[in-house]
């Protein structure tokens, strides 16, 4: 993942999903950052990257 | 009728009861005072000495008679202690305080973020010190008492004011009877229940946030050192936030937030207060005794007048603008506001400047605190997330910031720095500004470079305006006399600074031996730039290479509120 926000750009993320996940509302959030994922992962392009970032969230949880 | 309120026990500080002395208005003396101060806070001391400082003399009002209870405003930020310092008060604050560099920020229980907030060597103050406001205040007031020119008034509670275009007049209660009080001006430093703010009519306008603290000092013995430390969702606040700072006599801040279905009155109980301290030391191994010394509730708000100025009225500290408490900005900017408004309050009462001058007071400090808004809403969000959104969100990041380090400056509490006055009208020839590579720019603050142990910059700057000539080669340019005789006012003179990379004198100014060249660096001076500075130790104008005609042309210009004529 050599491509990364810089802190503007990930505050600025932090806020749009924040607005996203209230948009949605408590019943559908799970559906949306589902649905979130998949289409960045399409954009994406790339399983090693995309397996890489379900380590990065699995750790800690 | 102002009520006297000296039932405050501490285990630590002996509150000093100021007595009531009958004001000479009460026996038929009336006069038109210079500067009335309603307020007699930390801000409002700070702006009374730094007119006293420009030879002004002021009335300070208060409806107590004691300083405030509690920790509350614990932070000093190093641009805070170089106000203080320039009324006189710097090493006294030094002496007591607690300097601070880092903190630390946990999620349940985990380590997630390290603060280190740089401390170069050139500089003369730390970037943080802990002190409690009752000292602050104390301090302040303890000075105050040594200057003439100050008149303290305690239980002398404000309950209307009016003003025209000649100035103000004041309604005062006291317990000897009620008077009326008359100012060219009046200083608002009467807090965020501001009573003068309210009779005007005004209202600050802005936002509150849902989250709730509980803000509990208590007495305790440890070792553990001076820093900030924040527990997101920890184990004895679960989903919830505490901070914890260390100040003087053992005394601990915990801040912690509540629910915000739970009664406030009634977490405030001593048992409950009890009951959570106990839980939070535990967490972080405290085991020894301790004592409850004061307890308190806070929300948080990003809240201010559209102007702080209205006619004769200036608005400093709290009485202007609420701030967050997350990011130390209250009291660091509320000095601001002060050293900002007095020194132009004086030129202004001494004849050596046009009333203009004072709109440009409300155009820097709201600036200011326009900027504090947008750093302070980011940290207060995280602090205390207003919406489900941004719950989750900060979940997410302090989850991998266990891990990771691309989520960690999110963290970062953001603290209070101070703000360049970038758009000010005193802010002036920034095409010369822009021929700088570095260094601090036109409205910016100096840097107060340290010289020596004790010895800085700051320990050189005059009263009035000062300049800082940067020579490589001791070869002064002798029409810079001139500006020793063009830029003095009253009984005001102008400093002239010379930076010199060799040792050197000159007639009437200070000479600093830069030998390792290293402030030459911090300003990114060359042979013969000059910078112009205003008595409140922001920067005018800079110059690669000095122009004396446009020196005086910025210095006349910031007389006359950064008109041109």
């Amino acid at each position: 993942m050599s491509k990364q926000l810089s802190e503007e750009e990930l505050e600025l993320a932090l806020e749009m999903l924040a607005e996203a996940i209230n948009a949605a509302g408590a019943e559908k959030e799970t559906l949306l950052l589902s649905k979130l994922c998949f289409t960045l992962a399409n954009e994406l392009a790339d399983l090693g990257i995309l397996q890489a970032a379900i380590d990065t969230a699995e750790r800690d949880l | 009728m102002a009520q006297a309120e000296l039932n405050r026990k501490s285990l630590y500080f002996d509150y000093p009861e100021y007595p009531f002395v009958r004001p000479a208005e009460l026996d038929g003396e009336s006069q038109r005072h210079p500067v009335v101060i309603v307020g007699a806070g930390p801000i409002g001391m700070t702006a009374a000495l730094e007119l006293a400082r420009h030879g002004i003399r002021t009335v300070v009002l208060d409806d107590k008679n004691t300083v405030n209870e509690g920790s509350r405003a614990v932070c000093i930020a190093r641009h805070s202690m170089e106000c203080l310092q320039q009324i006189g008060l710097g090493e006294t604050f030094e002496k007591s305080a607690l300097p601070w560099t880092r903190g630390s920020s946990y999620y349940q229980d985990k380590l997630v973020y390290r603060l280190r907030m740089p401390h170069p060597e050139s500089e003369r103050y730390y970037p943080m010190y802990n002190l409690q406001q009752q000292y602050i205040e104390k301090y302040l007031i303890d000075k105050a008492g040594e200057n003439d020119l100050i008149e303290m008034r305690w239980q002398n509670k404000v309950t209307d004011i009016r003003q025209d275009q000649n100035g103000v007049t004041l309604d005062v209660e006291t317990p000897g009877g009620n008077y009326t009080l008359d100012s060219r001006f009046i200083l608002a430093a009467d807090g965020a229940h501001s009573v003068i703010r309210r009779q005007l009519g005004l209202r600050l306008k802005g936002d509150a946030y849902e989250g709730r603290y509980v803000i509990v000092d208590i007495q305790m013995k440890s070792d553990y050192p001076t820093e900030r430390r924040a527990f997101f969702d920890p184990s004895s606040n679960p989903g919830l936030t505490i901070l914890i700072h260390k100040q003087p006599h053992d005394i601990w801040r915990i801040d912690y937030q509540i629910d915000a279905d739970v009664d406030e009155q009634e977490e405030l109980e001593e048992s409950n207060i009890r009951r959570r301290i106990s839980s939070i030391l535990k967490m972080i191994g405290e085991t020894g005794p301790w004592k409850l010394e004061w307890r308190s509730v806070y929300k948080a708000f990003s809240l201010a007048l559209d102007d702080y100025r209205l006619g004769k009225t200036l608005f400093i500290g709290d009485a202007a603008h609420l701030v967050p408490i997350f990011g130390v900005r209250g009291l660091n900017s509320g000095l601001a506001d002060a050293m900002n408004a007095a020194w132009k309050l004086a030129y202004v009462l001494h004849g050596w400047a046009d009333e203009t001058l004072l709109d440009s007071y409300s155009v820097e400090r709201r600036g200011a605190t326009m900027d504090v808004f947008e750093n302070a809403v980011k940290t207060t969000k995280f602090m205390t997330p207003p919406t489900r959104g941004h719950g989750l969100m900060r979940e997410t990041v302090l989850s991998l910031a266990i891990s990771n380090e691309f989520p960690r400056p999110l963290i970062n509490p953001r603290q209070s720095l101070p703000y360049t006055y970038i758009e000010s009208p005193l802010a002036m020839f920034h095409n010369r500004d822009a021929e700088f590579s570095g260094g601090p720019g036109v409205g910016a603050p100096i840097v107060c470079h340290r010289i020596g142990e004790k010895d800085s910059l700051l320990d050189h700057i005059g009263i009035g305006f000062s300049g800082l000539l940067f020579t490589k080669t001791g070869d002064i340019d002798p029409q810079v006399t001139v500006l020793l005789e063009e830029l003095a006012v009253g009984d005001e003179s102008f400093t002239l600074i010379i930076i010199s990379r060799i040792s050197s004198s000159y007639p009437n100014a200070t000479v600093l031996h830069d030998a390792d060249g290293k402030i030459f660096t911090s300003y990114a001076a060359a042979d013969n730039s000059f910078y112009l500075v205003r008595p409140d130790r922001h920067i005018t104008a800079r110059w690669k290479d000095i122009n004396i005609g446009e020196v005086k042309q910025a210095f006349k210009q910031s007389l006359s509120g950064g008109v041109s004529e």
